[in-house]
């Protein structure tokens, strides 16, 4: 698998894995605890921001190769 | 040998401002995924299925973590080997939680999320009494919540290099569908709900 190839696979796992992370919190903060909930899906943004960053990475390190 | 305090006063100099947020997170994860095992452990019926479940989360979680905290080091350290300005800056001041409704980077994720949150905390019970007297399958919600999620997702700020567009174009479609995106979960979380119920 290229470099390139690689980044997708980690922003796309990424996407997914917080998004399953918001969806739980929204579940807790339903049927749980509301704050445990909202906290959650605020801790989920850990992997939603590395992937915006991620991406961002990827321009860099592309701009870098072309260049 | 050297002084441990010296060494921890250096390595928190030395450590950058997403490693800082991501350690901030994590224990903000750590203390709640805590706090509701000990709220369901000290309750008359223990249900020790909902402890495996939190438990798995909590690994998967700091599997995560740890994955995260090694990517960022990995590419900090190619930046910095190959001199790049750009790519070493942008990690060492990185935007992270943004609350601007309209970064290009963010897109309006975290907005779709939050309205999300509060229409099923607000809406679940009258909208599952309305869905439940309808026809439709909760396995049909489940899927087109997936659907539109899997949809938007790359055309606003987090994936929107895998379309190879230009980055600078429409900043409000790129909002729009990170709102879209965002409102998605609730649709799942309804189908969730009107399984559970």
């Amino acid at each position: 698998m290229d470099n390139r190839s690689k980044q997708i696979f980690k922003g796309v796992s990424l996407t997914i894995i917080s998004a399953l992370f918001a969806l739980f919190g929204i579940i807790i903060a339903n049927y749980q605890n509301l704050i445990a909930g909202i906290l959650i899906v605020v801790a989920s943004s850990l992997f939603w921001g590395y992937a915006c960053l991620l991406s961002e990475i990827v321009e860099i390190r592309e701009k870098r190769t072309a260049s | 040998m050297p002084s441990v305090r010296n060494s921890r006063n250096k390595r928190k100099k030395n450590s950058i401002v997403i490693e800082r947020i991501a350690y901030s997170l994590f224990y903000l994860f750590s203390i709640v995924i805590f706090y509701l095992i000990w709220d369901i452990y000290r309750k008359e019926t223990i249900v020790w299925e909902a402890i495996y479940v939190y438990i798995i989360v909590y690994l998967a979680f700091l599997v995560g973590f740890i994955l995260i905290i090694n990517d960022i080091y990995n590419n900090y350290n190619y930046f910095k080997n190959v001199k790049d300005k750009k790519g070493t800056e942008l990690i060492e001041d990185i935007h992270f939680l943004c609350a601007n409704p309209i970064c290009p980077r963010c897109g309006g994720w975290y907005w779709g999320l939050t309205v999300s949150l509060m229409i099923t905390l607000a809406f679940k019970d009258s909208v599952i009494s309305i869905l439940n007297d309808s026809v439709l399958s909760p396995y049909i919600l489940i899927v087109l919540g997936v659907l539109i999620f899997m949809i938007t997702t790359p055309f606003h700020g987090v994936l929107n290099f895998l379309t190879k567009k230009n980055q600078k174009t429409n900043d409000k479609l790129k909002l729009a569908f990170g709102i879209i995106s965002g409102l998605s979960l609730s649709v799942i979380v309804f189908g969730i709900s009107m399984l559970l119920n």
